[in-house]
């Protein structure tokens, strides 16, 4: 019973990651994408990683993937851009994705199943505890990652205010006259 | 009981998907979503191992790979956003100013 | 369950292992905060990051002679080890860090890009590298890396109108990001197939062969597997072939001194990690050969590199793109060193490196003027009878980068060529040797260009600003400092050679 419940969300996973490669359409590809991590949320059920589960839809599919599908929107980008993907390189990546695919069979080929008695992990309680005891550094690093992310996206993405070079150039050269006459702190650029 | 080969398969498969649509794909943002699908197939085989191995360790690691994809997607758009609005276009065939 | 009550003694925190990142990380918020001030002052705002970073370094300093004598020490449940090897690391960061600052004040002021979150950026990378390079947890490795990687994203971008940035920080987002992806899955599986996340639980591991979850052998093809992905996601943040296509167009686009940053310190820390990982859990004798299949990839992969890169800058006209593909060339000698097991040799070599690099680009941002303009190789016409000081300069530095003896460059290469050669890894060595000399030439033509070649326009170049000159001329005293007497460090290094491995 639970093996055919993997395979049915193993298939709807596989074949919406296909779809997100071979979708033309960006939005359609966003939301193939969160039919990937909805099934993978499921599979986490699955494996009695309950909170972790929770926390792929509702950070995954909820916020990353709404930052995507929002990024797309705002954009709008046009659909004849899209009509042409790289089919040449469709080739190219067969044997790119043959190779890795076989790579990792070799490895997974003979894995012996594990069994370790024992309660199952996963609950919110022991995550907690690990979190905030033996995981106690990561979780404050994360604090100074969050931060320069809200950083770096505030400069790389805020409205514009910088100065073309052309201008500074000559607006350096309009100070360098001015020199000679007074003194002149370039504030009027604003 | 689904044995742990199954759930590594499936996340080899899906990285190995990732992995492809990085190559095949022109769109920036539908390589950074491959991307993200390829650290989603991490997360499973994270998980999985961390489930029967009955260890909390990989199910930590999953929440911190949570925190950097999050990270990650914030800055990410950023910049296609400073690029887009520079260039009109998100296709990374015409970021070809510095030649390959 | 009232056990749960908080125990801090459970909690293992010992806030002076940690003390350097700290400093780091207060300093970079403070000037975050002085930013928003009404009417920032650059000056002061320098001055805030550069007293972080010197107290960042006394804090390192002061853990230097505890470490000592304990060996090393662990804290928050072996998260952070602070042994020789990241110490050693930390003060590499930490100048290169600080010269970052020094040289690029003059190229914020010039084009009026936001000064605070520069600092702060460069500052959280930093952070981040310290972090990898006193790793003692997978966890922290991935972490300290996203954080270096991400801050250098944004600040590859960050002359927002400049399609070139632009397009160098998608470049390098894209493929670092996948790159991360690679070793991620090789954290993955090496988990799973050691049943612990911790490097010495790794360790412990593989010289046992017992899976520390289960009990069980350790399984040797995920063991393989895993170690085969970091090696891809490592080789991508170092640079080395086939994996090196993204770094000519990611540091001819970014910012020069960003350029210097991301060539530098970024290489150094990825090369921190990957020694962690590669030498100190994947010991010779265990694991089923996994040690000597590790080294034979790396060998191939070095020797690739060397003469990839070396022959690439031969043909190179842009200046930043003739240094990026020889920083792949450096890459792969500092390669031969990490085949050879021996981290001294690396970190020695890494700090040569960086120490003349930044030198070397400090002078770029100078040259290139405002927004990277002048970066050709031809621009560089006629510069000995323009700026003599400027151009002898950058001859000391380019011949500290080519090997030449006296040099820091040339120390460097001795030292890793030396430890490899005992190794046994001949080939590797006299390929190295070769392709050092075929780099003289590539050098050597920015210098002929520079004195031998009629300049044809006057250019206007607005006298060279203090931080540059602060920077070249530390660059050139330590080049020669190491080049010629580098007896006390390697003193020093020599002692911290037992820590790396000691067991608890």
């Amino acid at each position: 019973m639970e093996k055919v419940l993997f395979l049915i969300l193993a298939g709807i996973s596989v074949a919406a990651a296909i779809n997100v490669i071979f979708q033309r359409n960006t939005l359609y590809s966003a939301f193939s994408l969160i039919a990937v991590f909805g099934c993978l949320a499921a599979l986490y059920v699955m494996l009695q990683a309950q909170l972790i589960a929770a926390l792929q839809i509702i950070v995954y599919a909820g916020a990353i993937m709404v930052l995507f599908v929002f990024v797309i929107m705002l954009l709008n980008i046009r659909q004849e851009e899209e009509q042409k993907d790289r089919y040449h390189l469709y080739y190219l990546s067969l044997p790119i994705g043959v190779l890795l695919a076989l790579e990792v069979y070799y490895g997974l080929s003979n894995i012996q199943d594990v069994s370790v008695p024992g309660a199952a992990v996963g609950n919110a309680e022991s995550l907690g505890q690990g979190l905030f005891s033996t995981y106690l550094l990561p979780f404050e690093v994360t604090s100074i990652l969050i931060l320069l992310a809200i950083v770096g996206a505030v400069v790389l993405a805020r409205k514009e205010r910088d100065i073309p070079l052309e201008m500074l150039d000559a607006l350096e050269a309009e100070q360098a006259k001015n020199k000679q006459s007074g003194k002149s702190e370039g504030k009027e650029n604003n | 009981m689904v044995p742990l080969s199954w759930y590594l398969v499936l996340s080899a498969v899906l990285f190995t998907l990732g992995a492809v649509g990085l190559f095949v794909k022109r769109n920036i943002i539908s390589i950074f979503m491959c991307i993200e699908l390829m650290l989603n197939a991490v997360n499973l085989s994270l998980v999985a191992f961390s489930s029967f191995l009955k260890h909390l360790d990989g199910q930590l690691f999953v929440f911190m790979v949570m925190v950097v994809a999050a990270a990650e997607a914030g800055v990410g758009l950023a910049l296609i956003i400073s690029v887009f609005r520079n260039r009109e276009s998100v296709d990374i065939d015409k970021l070809n100013l510095l030649k390959m | 369950m009232m056990t749960l009550l908080l125990q801090t003694s459970v909690l293992d925190i010992n806030y002076v292992a940690i003390w350097p990142m700290i400093i780091l990380s207060i300093s970079g918020i403070a000037v975050l905060l002085f930013g928003i001030a009404k009417d920032p002052v650059h000056r002061d705002m320098s001055m805030i990051g550069i007293v972080g970073f010197v107290l960042a370094g006394v804090a390192t300093g002061r853990l230097w002679l505890p470490v000592k004598t304990v060996g090393q020490i662990r804290a928050f449940s072996n998260m952070v080890i602070i042994d020789h090897f990241s110490l050693y690391f930390f003060f590499i960061f930490i100048i290169i860090g600080l010269l970052t600052l020094l040289i690029s004040a003059s190229f914020l002021e010039a084009e009026r890009l936001p000064v605070g979150e520069f600092y702060s950026l460069v500052m959280f990378a930093v952070v981040g590298m310290m972090l990898m390079a006193a790793a003692g947890h997978l966890v922290m490795i991935f972490l300290g890396l996203e954080i270096a990687s991400i801050s250098t994203y944004a600040l590859a971008g960050y002359r927002r109108n400049d399609l070139r940035s632009n397009e160098s920080a998608i470049k390098y987002f894209v493929l670092g990001s996948a790159a991360t992806a690679f070793l991620l899955y090789g954290m993955a599986l090496i988990y799973g197939a050691t049943g612990s996340a911790e490097l010495e639980g790794i360790r412990t591991a593989i010289i046992d062969n017992v899976n520390a979850a289960t009990k069980q052998p350790v399984h040797t093809e995920l063991l393989f597997l895993g170690a085969a992905m970091m090696l891809v996601g490592f080789s991508f943040k170092v640079s080395a072939v086939p994996f090196h296509l993204w770094t000519p167009d990611v540091y001819e686009g970014a910012p020069s001194s960003v350029t210097a940053f991301m060539a530098t310190a970024s290489k150094a820390a990825a090369f921190a990690a990957f020694l962690r990982v590669f030498v100190f859990c994947f010991v010779p004798g265990y694991g089923q050969g996994l040690h000597s299949a590790w080294t034979t990839s790396l060998e191939t992969i070095a020797i690739l590199t060397m003469i990839a890169g070396n022959i690439a800058a031969l043909t190179q006209h842009n200046f930043k793109r003739m240094l990026a593909y020889s920083s792949i060339a450096h890459a792969g000698y500092a390669l031969v060193g990490l085949i050879a097991d021996d981290w001294q040799a690396v970190a020695f070599y890494l700090l040569t490196y960086s120490i003349t690099n930044i030198g070397a680009f400090g002078l770029i941002t100078y040259l290139a003027g405002r927004g990277d303009r002048e970066t050709e190789i031809d621009d560089l016409a006629g510069l000995g009878f323009n700026n003599l000081g400027v151009s002898i300069a950058m001859l000391i530095l380019l011949l500290s980068l080519a090997g030449i003896p006296l040099t820091a460059g040339f120390m460097g290469k001795f030292i890793v060529f030396k430890a490899a050669w005992q190794k046994g890894f001949h080939v590797a060595v006299i390929v190295a040797v070769v392709t050092s000399a075929v780099s003289v030439y590539y050098y050597l033509r920015p210098m002929v260009i520079m004195f031998f070649r009629e300049l044809k326009v006057e250019p206007k170049r607005l006298p060279l600003p203090t931080g540059v000159l602060v920077t070249v001329v530390l660059s050139i005293l330590g080049t020669f400092y190491l080049g010629v007497m580098p007896g006390r460090l390697f003193q020093a290094m020599e002692n911290a050679k037992v820590s790396f491995v000691q067991s608890r």
